[in-house]
């Protein structure tokens, strides 16, 4: 980790580094010839040439580079990129650091250089030495005028010559006037004769064009000559007058040596003055020089200086720049996002954290989704199991408000339940008259103080043609755990124990049958035999009178003990165990062979059907579904009004319906039988199937308690209700057998599962 | 992308133009001054006694800034610089043979002399005006260059000629100006004359 992050870091740096190092090399490269050209003795003449230009361009390029990054600042300050104005600001803090410092000293350089340089010159000194030199002048002025007076006696004399004889002439004149050096010379420059030597020049000096023409005008040409290593010199030209032949111009140059401490002295004068004035005539090149080259370096010092300002104002908000971005995406939920560490400084170790705790944030965003989903997960099991229970939950909190509740509960209370989530429970019973009793049961014992208890509740049945039942609950209450602040809530869980009690007073019934079968059966075929014996052999003995009161009254003891054998073979075929042999058969076949036996009959009586197009085919014993389908087709003829227009004739029809479904993946087939009678008696619709439970006159009222007997030998259910408008209608479900089950086409069914399931 | 593409190139193109002008100004303004500053009027070379000497005559103007320096006693340093080039046809010309001569030049103030010294032979004339002291400066006569047997005769020669003044021999300030002003760059530039 650490060896890569310093690799990145090396690469990153490096690239970005060689430029500055380049140009600061050529600066300072440039910078130390500039110094280097300020010096007399030079190393690199033939570069100083170059060095105004070099320098022209480095500043170029400095101005180029700050221009492309002040234009890239401005662009990210504009878009509002994050650390741009922060970069901004750093930027604005070097230049001002970097310019204020360098503005002082250049102004004072410039102040200094332009004060100091001309306060080393003085007026009064330089009048001095003006003087001085025109002292000297007027000093050598004199000197020779006389020179003049003494040689031009001489020229007389040598221009009276020959020119043969002029050598001769100027050895003398030399020995006698003094002077140095005579020259005889034409217009032309040629040399006629000389004599006498100055300096190193092997020929004689000859004046320049300017004095041989003013000279060849007939003027005398009187000047110093300074030549070197021989001291001042006077030097004297003057015209000659042509003599005899020669037209050409000739003219004599007398040099004379000005006297050793003379000369000394004048060139002492001239030599201080010369390099006075010469300082005074180079003092404002020089003020200019220093100027221009501190206003070069200067110049290029802050722009190197505010260039490195970019730098390393971008060098230091690069990492902030990270960490921002970094905090931004993890405030977007985004811990993933790692900065790479480039530095080994306080930010480094700031970026560091940073990674370390969007870890952490991570493994704990982490670890919280795994609890959350392993509690969704534990939630969902606890649902579903309470969800898929048979008895009804419902959680209350500590003052009885309702929290959740499951779909068995609403199924029970025949409510929906989740209405009611968040209000108190007494609430149910406003709307539902029957649940008033279910609550003002329930209400007393949550407010008790037991932490546990069980109590039965009769929750009542709705009024006519409301589908609702009454029905007998087990109720069970919980205290829940609370906290130390709080008391917890309430568990109220409840079964519908209707359908068990029902079934143990079957139970009863049953046993009842059995023993009334057993216990009285025996005991009336030696009574019904005994009558018939008495009646054979003593009605013969008896008169009339006395026989007919014997038959009378066997044959009540005979019809009695008949109608006592027949009541007794309906008991034991109540309660006889179930021999039933099953076989795969349709139901709608078996109903409609039923149905048929009752279409031609003699009262106005209609039995209607409406099979479901798929056959429902049961597992079950065809003998008992037929037993099944007359008692109910019996139940409801019998149900049906006589007829006005005809003494015992009954009017009424009976509408039958089968139906295929299915509940929770089990297939079913409903089968419907509705008359339009009377309906059953409310009060009497929770008991219909136990024996003697009737509203007939004839009948033993066992007929319904067989139907339900052989529905459940089938693992069927049985309800019965009275039709909203009129009639009764009782409902059978029982399951298909799996063969068919496999041939129906299961999406049909479930979806008209949704609207018949009901 | 684009954008930074655009940039790149933008950048690019400055950095040329900048150069170029640079350049451009700095090379117009040598050229000019040496136009006016010297010029070589006359050139001539001989064989005499199987040596080669050389005649020229170069006319010195100096503007005004330069006199001002003269007359107050700046020395200046001129040189004339012969050359013999061997041409070569592929390769680069090949300086066989350089010949220098210097002048100094200075104006003695106290006597009003315009002083021209020859530095290799340390001889020095005077004259009281500056076109004369020119005139001499400018003027060379049989200026020894070689042996003429040390060319070879196979080989095309040119001999070529630029007189300058020095600006390393100028006193410090004036050195400085010399090399930004092209006032004080005073070259003839190197005139060619065939051998």
């Amino acid at each position: 980790m650490a060896t890569v992050s310093k690799k990145s870091f090396e690469k990153q740096i490096i690239p970005r580094i060689w430029p500055i190092i380049l140009l600061f090399a050529l600066l300072m490269g440039s910078l130390y010839l500039l110094a280097d050209a300020t010096r007399s003795e030079t190393s690199f003449e033939q570069l100083h040439y170059w060095l105004f230009p070099f320098n022209v361009l480095l500043l170029a390029i400095f101005i180029l580079l700050i221009a492309v990054n002040v234009y890239k600042l401005a662009v990210q300050v504009i878009k509002g990129q994050p650390g741009s104005r922060l970069t901004l600001r750093l930027l604005l803090m070097f230049v001002v650091l970097a310019i204020v410092p360098v503005g002082i000293v250049y102004t004072f350089s410039i102040w200094l250089i332009q004060e100091g340089v001309d306060s080393w010159f003085d007026a009064d000194v330089e009048k001095a030495l003006q003087d001085s030199i025109d002292l000297s002048r007027s000093s050598l002025d004199l000197h020779m005028r006389q020179l003049r007076q003494q040689t031009e006696p001489m020229i007389k004399e040598l221009s009276q010559t020959i020119p043969l004889d002029a050598p001769l002439v100027i050895n003398d004149l030399l020995r006698r006037s003094g002077a140095a050096e005579i020259v005889l010379f034409t217009r032309s420059s040629r040399i006629i004769a000389s004599g006498g030597e100055v300096g190193a020049a092997v020929v004689p000096r000859l004046p320049g064009e300017t004095v041989m023409r003013l000279v060849s005008q007939g003027e005398t040409y009187v000047g110093l000559d300074p030549i070197k290593d021989s001291g001042l010199h006077v030097r004297l030209v003057f015209p000659m007058s042509t003599t005899g032949a020669t037209t050409q111009k000739r003219m004599v140059q007398v040099l004379y040596p000005i006297s050793d401490r003379i000369s000394d002295l004048a060139l002492s004068v001239q030599e201080g003055f010369g390099k006075y004035n010469e300082l005074v005539y180079l003092r404002t090149p020089l003020k200019q020089n220093f100027a221009l080259i501190i206003t070069l370096v200067l110049l290029l010092g802050i722009l190197f200086a505010v260039w490195a300002a970019f730098y390393s104002a971008r060098r230091l908000v690069e990492p902030i720049k990270d960490l921002a971005q970094g905090t931004k995406a993890v405030a977007e939920g985004q811990y993933h996002k790692k900065i790479p560490i480039e530095r080994n400084d306080d930010l480094g170790m700031l970026i560091a954290s940073f990674n370390q705790m969007t870890e952490r944030l991570s493994l704990a965003r982490d670890k919280a989704k795994l609890s959350q989903r392993l509690i969704d997960s534990q939630r969902n099991y606890l649902q579903t199991i309470l969800e898929n229970l048979s008895s009804g939950v419902i959680s209350l909190d500590q003052n009885l408000v309702i929290k959740t509740a499951n779909a068995t509960a609403s199924q029970i209370l025949n409510t929906d339940i989740n209405e009611y989530i968040g209000r108190d429970v007494a609430q149910l019973s406003m709307g539902h008259e029957n649940l008033k009793s279910f609550c003002d049961q329930i209400v007393p014992m949550l407010q008790g103080s037991e932490s546990q208890w069980q109590t039965e509740v009769k929750l009542l049945g709705g009024s006519q043609g409301n589908k609702f039942q009454s029905k007998i609950l087990m109720c069970r209450g919980v205290r829940l755990p609370g906290d130390e602040e709080q008391t917890g809530g309430y568990a109220l869980v409840f079964d519908d124990i209707t359908d068990l009690i029902s079934a143990q007073r079957d139970s009863a019934w049953g046993e009842v049958a059995r023993r009334l079968a057993h216990e009285i059966k025996n005991p009336l075929t030696p009574i019904q035999l005994s009558a018939e014996r008495l009646r054979r052999k003593i009605l013969p003995e008896l008169d009339q009178h006395e026989g007919s009161i014997l038959d009378r009254a066997t044959t009540t003891i005979v019809e009695q003990v008949e109608s006592m054998k027949e009541m007794v073979n309906d008991f034991a075929d109540y309660a006889r165990v179930p021999q039933i042999e099953k076989s795969p058969l349709d139901l709608n076949k078996l109903i409609s062979e039923v149905v048929e036996l009752y279409q031609n009959n003699a009262h106005n009586f209609e039995v209607r059907t409406s099979f479901d197009e798929y056959p429902p085919l049961i597992l079950g014993d065809s003998t008992r579904l037929r037993q099944l389908m007359h008692n109910l087709i019996k139940n409801a003829f019998e149900a049906m009004p006589t007829s006005t227009q005809q003494e015992g004739q009954r009017q009424g029809q009976v509408q039958i319906t089968t139906r295929c479904f299915e509940i929770s993946g089990v297939p079913f087939v409903s089968l419907v039988v509705v008359d339009d009678g009377p309906g059953f008696p409310n009060d009497l619709l929770e008991r219909l199937f136990e024996p003697y439970v009737t509203t007939k006159t004839t009948g033993n009222g066992l007929g319904l308690a067989i139907v339900k007997k052989i529905v459940e030998e089938h693992g069927g259910t049985i309800r019965a209700e009275n039709a909203p408008n009129k009639g009764a209608r009782i409902k059978i479900r029982i399951p298909l057998s799996a063969a068919t089950s496999g041939t129906i086409n299961h999406s049909e069914i479930r979806v008209r599962s949704q609207g018949d399931a009901a | 992308m684009n954008l930074i593409l655009l940039q790149k190139r933008a950048i690019t193109v400055l950095l040329v133009i900048s150069i170029t002008t640079l350049m451009y100004a700095f090379v117009s303004e040598s050229a000019q001054a040496r136009t006016i500053a010297i010029e070589v009027n006359y050139l001539n070379i001989a064989e005499l006694n199987d040596e080669l000497r050389l005649d020229a005559e170069i006319a010195y103007e100096l503007n005004s800034e330069v006199r001002e320096a003269l007359i107050n006693g700046i020395p200046m340093v001129f040189q004339v610089e012969v050359q013999i080039v061997a041409l070569q046809k592929w390769l680069w010309d090949k300086v066989i043979i350089t010949t220098v001569k210097t002048h100094l030049l200075k104006y003695h103030i106290l006597s009003k002399q315009y002083v021209l010294e020859n530095l290799e032979t340390g001889e020095s004339v005077s004259f009281p005006d500056l076109e004369s002291v020119l005139s001499k400066q400018g003027s060379v006569s049989a200026m020894y260059i070689a042996e003429t047997d040390y060319l070879k005769e196979q080989e095309n020669y040119v001999v070529q000629l630029r007189s300058r003044l020095l600006s390393s021999e100028l006193p410090l300030p004036l050195r400085m100006k010399s090399y930004f002003s092209p006032k004080w760059r005073l070259d003839s530039g190197w005139y060619q004359w065939p051998l």
